[in-house]
């Protein structure tokens, strides 16, 4: 069978069973950086212990979570990041690391390697030091970055690069592509910037300007693999929210963690009765698309890629339109509109 | 001759519903196991004795232990073969 189908079959297995099968954990909000565009508020919380995440983990692990994605803040800032992975790989889950990528050397590395990790995913701004050092506010991290990235490469670690893209780097998109496929990493580019998760609108104004926005948006649909929908993704806001969800570090639950939408704690709660109880959640479950405040009837409607988070977070209303992804739709028509 | 049948380190796998889904963290490709493949997959993880798992399977399915271990030496060579079983 080929490997898309299978992958296919997996999540619509997931989807038809209720069954969550990936799960992000931020580990701590802490972090070495302070990149412009960061949806976090505050640097500042250490995260869950070791053995409470150890614990969720084999909760987790019983509801059918396999893939289990460490963000932060900084993972690389926990000192026990390295248990928390080995614990997570002894019971046979995948583990997705998200992380800025400055904090890694060659030991640990090479530790990564012997874990057999599914992915190290990291961000990239620009091949250009002046560029990815002014949003990452931090002088000489591309230069870390593109160093640990090679020692990513020479211990056959998958690198995911993924690329956010603002104005002030909308022009450097070919350059890390071209960096990223000569190193063989895959590469995503968005352009979608959102307020910060307490409400922060900050963030927004570096928003790629809407006279880029067609230029730009053609040549990342060319570059990123668009896919298609699952069975259950036609009639929902987001497919993702029927397997997956995330907690952050005080152990809050969330549809994902772009959704500020507290549907539990696991402090409070075991994860499987919030998963199957949460009257929040089965609330954010139930919506359908046709329940959309603005977008039965949008003349965009096929072509954007509302994400309910993005909505809550741009007017507090989780019925309400994406506006960013509503005028990204609108440039994408016109960029694919042949009269 | 060996007579242990192990999961390698380089594998993640999930139980869902009537499938067992194997990823090889290596090639990163994914596999889907059924029916026998996926019950004998299951017992590997109590126990690791071929033999034992071969008697498991034959009482549980009420066939013939010869029959059940042909049938379960084929799987295991081809499981072998893509890595995602190892012999100890």
């Amino acid at each position: 069978m080929k490997q898309e189908m299978i992958t296919d079959y997996f999540y619509d297995l997931a989807f038809l069973n209720n069954t969550p099968v990936s799960v992000i954990i931020e580990l701590s909000t802490k972090c070495n950086l302070r990149c412009e565009h960061c949806y976090l508020p505050d640097y500042k919380n250490r995260g869950m212990t070791t053995d409470k995440i150890k614990s969720l983990l084999i909760e987790l692990r019983q509801l059918g979570v396999v893939n289990l994605s460490f963000t932060g803040g900084e993972i690389l800032l926990r000192e026990d990041l390295f248990e928390l992975i080995e614990y997570a790989r002894s019971i046979y889950m995948r583990v997705f690391l998200l992380s800025n990528g400055t904090l890694l050397d060659e030991i640990k590395v090479e530790r990564l390697s012997r874990l057999y990790i599914s992915e190290f995913s990291t961000t990239m701004f620009s091949v250009q030091p002046e560029i990815h050092d002014s949003i990452t506010k931090a002088q000489g991290s591309l230069d870390i970055l593109k160093k640990n990235l090679q020692l990513l490469k020479k211990h056959n670690i998958r690198v995911q690069v993924k690329m956010p893209i603002m104005q002030t780097n909308a022009l450097c998109i070919d350059a890390v592509r071209d960096y990223c496929e000569q190193n063989d990493f895959k590469f995503f580019a968005s352009p979608m910037i959102y307020s910060k998760i307490n409400g922060d609108e900050s963030p927004k104004c570096l928003r790629v300007n809407r006279d880029n926005l067609g230029p730009v948006l053609k040549k990342i649909d060319d570059l990123n693999n668009r896919k298609n929908k699952l069975i259950h993704e036609s009639d929902v806001p987001c497919g993702a929210l029927f397997y997956s969800f995330s907690i952050d570090s005080n152990g809050d639950v969330f549809p994902c963690n772009s959704f500020p939408y507290k549907v539990g704690s696991v402090m409070e709660n075991s994860v499987s009765n919030i998963w199957n109880k949460s009257e929040s959640l089965q609330y954010i479950k139930s919506i359908k698309k046709t329940d959309l405040n603005h977008c039965p009837g949008c003349q965009y409607e096929d072509q954007c890629e509302r994400c309910p988070g993005m909505a809550l977070l741009d007017s507090e209303n989780v019925l309400a339109c994406d506006t960013f992804a509503k005028s990204i739709a609108e440039v994408r028509s016109k960029n694919y509109c042949l009269n | 001759m060996y007579n242990n049948i192990l999961y390698p380190q380089h594998i993640s796998w999930n139980s869902l519903k009537d499938s067992i889904f194997v990823f090889d963290e290596i090639t990163n490709k994914m596999y889907l196991l059924k029916g026998v493949s996926r019950e004998f997959w299951m017992l590997i993880l109590h126990n690791n004795d071929f033999d034992d798992i071969i008697k498991t399977l034959a009482e549980n399915k009420n066939i013939e232990y010869s029959v059940m271990r042909n049938d379960i030496l084929q799987i295991t060579k081809r499981l072998v073969k893509n890595n995602l079983l190892i012999w100890s």
